[in-house]
């Protein structure tokens, strides 16, 4: 009798342990797949970011008012005192309030 | 007996059970990882192309706009032509333009007649647009799936909109 029933609880057993090791596998994985996933967003945002700068520090440089927000990025234009009759001024893109990229601009008189 | 079949099946059962659990996670896994991977994958893609063209172009305008820049027609596509003087004084032109699916490039003589099928193939894009607006030239890039970015650039040497190239 004990002979019969040896095998479904040894089966039971190992199905058990192998199910627990696939959960910690997936575990692992599905973490690993997440981080890539936001490493990606933030990859787009950054790339996004520094054209949004670029363009602003453009527009500043034109002599124009840089927009204080483009497509959910916040731009902050701080301008400083000109020295020696050239202008400076700091950019800084942010999304959702993290700050993502800062340019330092210079433009000559 | 009985009791010791009842047994035997309830831990079929749940054998069977934890099988059916291990498939599905298995799948489910699988099925997610397969699709971060697509998406980020795509996302990549996209981040080359768009930021590969713009890189393209504003770089171009900013090594070569000695002479001027200027927006206009060619051909029926909307392009960008830089000039530059060669050595012994004779003008050349170089034009950025988007034509049958790529961003090409044509550098030749200027006043020759030259078609935007002529133009070198760079790299697969679906749009490329330029705008004159106060001074400043905003080049936008577009793929397929319609998603479409800009940047703008303030070029030294002038900016002029003519009609046709």
């Amino acid at each position: 009798m004990t002979e019969k029933t040896g095998k479904p609880s040894l089966l039971l057993l190992e199905l058990i342990i192998d199910l627990f090791l696939f959960l910690i596998c997936a575990a692992v994985c599905v973490t690993m797949l997440i981080h890539a996933r936001s490493m990606s967003r933030e990859s787009t945002r950054l790339t996004d970011a520094v054209y949004a700068a670029q363009t602003a520090a453009e527009e500043w440089r034109a002599g124009q008012t840089p927009a204080a927000a483009v497509d959910g990025y916040e731009i902050r234009v701080e301008e400083r005192a000109p020295d020696s009759g050239v202008r400076s001024c700091t950019i800084t893109v942010s999304h959702n309030g993290k700050v993502l990229y800062t340019l330092e601009e210079v433009a000559a008189p | 007996m009985k009791q010791d079949n009842g047994g035997r099946g309830l831990r079929t059962a749940v054998i069977v059970c934890l099988a059916a659990i291990f498939a599905l996670l298995a799948m489910g896994v699988t099925l997610m990882g397969s699709g971060i991977y697509r998406s980020t994958a795509a996302d990549a893609d996209m981040n080359d192309s768009h930021r590969t063209a713009l890189s393209y172009v504003v770089n171009q305008i900013r090594r070569g706009d000695a002479l001027g820049v200027s927006v206009g027609d060619f051909g029926g596509v909307r392009a960008l032509r830089l000039t530059e003087a060669g050595a012994d004084g004779t003008i050349y032109e170089t034009l950025i333009y988007c034509y049958d699916g790529q961003l090409r490039e044509l550098y030749m003589e200027l006043g020759n007649d030259l078609s935007p099928a002529d133009g070198m193939g760079l790299m697969d894009l679906s749009s490329l647009d330029f705008s004159v607006e106060g001074g400043l030239l905003t080049v936008s890039a577009g793929d397929s799936a319609g998603n479409l970015w800009s940047v703008a650039l303030s070029p030294r040497s002038g900016l002029e909109e003519v009609g046709e190239l």
